[in-house]
């Protein structure tokens, strides 16, 4: 039950992009095309549940007991860039079709801020979920995490669908390119806030 | 260039947020009320400026294969002091801010000047450049808020001008973006790029 | 290479454990100080600094500080939280020696601004409503669409339920403290149907 409640909070009524301003930049410059775009999130969402098992483990058993949290930020955005890193080189020698896909979206994952935000995100705050407020197991968070980036996902694929569209509408000159597209967030979000207070 | 002109070329020609578009989740994010969108701004200046000054004198002697590994830790230490320093010393304004500041880390923006600038150029360019762009950030941001907040709550810098709640859209999600995309619209006409 | 990256890290990790070892007290103060403002706000004036103890109800454990004038207690504090709209609403909530609410602090919350954040203003009626009721005398601590006592901020019914939960929580914890038991024809269940007596 908890891990639905953390699906559908994550998903759609926190959606990480929508409601919570993470990953905006691969939300504006990775959904010009639908492809593209489920391409970004397959990548966002393995890189995401592997960082944020790392990044808990490490600041629980590492920072936590070495009394050193104040290395949270530095640790963790090393071990984000070491993962995309590794991620890179594996994939790249397991599965050379599957680097063609994803490959090119790996390197611009490091920056996406969507990655250390959650990873920050479940070690930080407390989560209610309808029940008692806590800080989250590993479990809920790897679930957490696998929902905000199932959320970054829905948000880009129907951003990109919306784009595709707009290419061939007559947008207004100074509209053309990322005013147009923030509009479209803009009613997007606001379609969003309708799942608002489901969990 | 003198070194006025780099500072001021940050705030329009090279303005962070309506012309390169960097930075956007705290743009969106923390412009609730203008003050909130200026603290944000000014933490990111103080990063920015510090990191670029930083990153510029060390820069010819670190090897290439380590560079952007090297910028990020010289980065998210700076990133680390200042959310240190805000903790101690502005808690209130730190708790509003929240995630974003950590996340300065990942801001564009940052490491986009420290490889864009910082690493080819002198110490006082860099800082004069972290200081210009820091403070087109800053500027935009705190426009954004401001309009979010007359808009929406009916106050300007925290003062109430208006009896009710303003149209409170404004001030939630959708109202960031639209607010956002209606500015680098008007924006666009007016400095003719469109 | 490996070296200059690790002495950039070195120097780093050094450079943040002076600063750290320099705001540590600060940090700890402000948290300290913020926990003191909530308790002076939620019960009368009292004496020294309050006892604080961890209290257990309902398998959850509750901080409760007690204010003290000289040998008597004149007030509880009790710390809650509960899940909000937006998520956990952290509240401090006081009682005065009697059993009567006698005014309510929010720690930190997140709903949503210009509705459900109405919950920190200290000054309007969905707060002030709850200062100076005793649930014991009969005052329903649920909102009047569950058929209680609460006046629920206009569109924020959600938050106003677990604001008010909040408080209800924090009365078990009182009476539990307390041990003072309410008159048995007044006593009511927490979360019962039925409206006041008058």
């Amino acid at each position: 039950m908890t891990i639905f409640l953390i699906l559908i909070s994550a998903i759609f009524v926190n959606n990480i992009v929508l409601a919570q301003f993470l990953g905006i930049c691969p939300f504006l410059g990775v959904s010009k095309q639908v492809n593209t775009a489920v391409g970004m999130s397959l990548a966002v969402t393995f890189v995401m549940a592997l960082a944020t098992c790392v990044t808990w483990l490490l600041q629980y058993y590492v920072l936590v007991p070495l009394n050193m949290v104040y290395m949270q930020t530095v640790t963790f955005i090393l071990v984000i860039a070491g993962l995309v890193q590794m991620v890179e080189i594996i994939l790249k020698k397991i599965s050379p079709a599957l680097y063609q896909s994803l490959g090119i979206f790996l390197p611009l994952i490091t920056t996406n801020c969507a990655v250390l935000g959650v990873a920050l995100m479940v070690v930080q705050k407390q989560f209610s979920f309808g029940g008692e407020a806590h800080m989250l197991n590993l479990g809920e968070s790897v679930v957490f995490a696998i929902a905000s980036a199932i959320g970054f996902g829905l948000a880009i694929t129907l951003m990109a669908a919306i784009r595709e569209q707009l290419e061939t509408s007559d947008v207004p000159k100074p509209f053309r390119g990322v005013p147009i597209a923030l509009i479209t967030a803009g009613i997007m979000a606001l379609a969003f806030m309708g799942f608002s207070g489901m969990v | 260039m003198t070194k006025l002109e780099l500072i001021k070329k940050g705030l329009i020609k090279d303005n962070p947020t309506f012309v390169l578009v960097l930075g956007m989740c705290p743009t969106l994010g923390t412009t609730t009320s203008a003050l909130n969108g200026m603290g944000m701004g000014l933490a990111t200046l103080v990063v920015l400026t510090l990191s670029n000054i930083v990153i510029s004198a060390v820069a010819r002697y670190i090897p290439d294969k380590v560079r952007i590994p090297s910028y990020i830790v010289i980065i998210s230490a700076f990133v680390t002091i200042i959310q240190l320093l805000m903790q101690a010393y502005l808690p209130s304004l730190y708790e509003t801010l929240g995630l974003f500041i950590p996340l300065i880390v990942v801001n564009c923006i940052v490491l986009g000047r420290a490889e864009a600038f910082a690493n080819k150029n002198t110490v006082l360019d860099s800082a004069c450049d972290g200081l210009g762009i820091g403070l087109g950030f800053t500027l935009s941001l705190t426009v954004i808020g401001l309009i979010r907040e007359i808009l929406g709550a009916g106050t300007f810098f925290g003062w109430h001008f208006l009896g009710g709640d303003g149209i409170l859209v404004f001030i939630l999600a959708p109202g960031a973006f639209l607010v956002l995309g209606l500015l680098m619209a008007l924006f666009n006409k007016l400095t003719g790029r469109a | 290479m490996l070296i200059s990256l690790g002495g950039i890290a070195l120097v780093c990790a050094l450079l943040l454990a002076v600063v750290n070892a320099l705001t540590e007290k600060k940090i700890a103060k402000v948290q300290a100080d913020k926990t003191a403002a909530a308790i002076a706000q939620v019960v009368p004036a009292f004496d020294g600094s309050p006892v604080d103890t961890v209290v257990l109800v309902d398998a959850q454990e509750y901080l409760v500080h007690k204010a003290m004038a000289g040998d008597s207690i004149v007030g509880y504090a009790i710390e809650t939280a509960t899940a909000g709209f937006g998520g956990p609403i952290n509240m401090m909530v006081g009682f005065s020696a009697s059993g009567e609410i006698y005014s309510t602090a929010v720690v930190s919350h997140s709903e949503t601004p210009g509705l459900g954040a109405k919950i920190t203003d200290g000054e309007s009626h969905f707060r002030t409503q709850f200062e100076h009721k005793n649930p014991a005398d009969g005052y329903n601590l649920s909102v009047t669409k569950d058929g209680g006592d609460v006046d629920a901020i206009t569109a924020s019914t959600i938050t106003s339920r677990a604001f008010t939960l909040a408080v209800a929580k924090a009365y078990d914890v009182y009476l539990s403290v307390a041990g003072a038991q309410p008159a048995p024809e007044f006593f009511e269940p927490q979360d019962g149907e039925g409206g006041s007596d008058d």
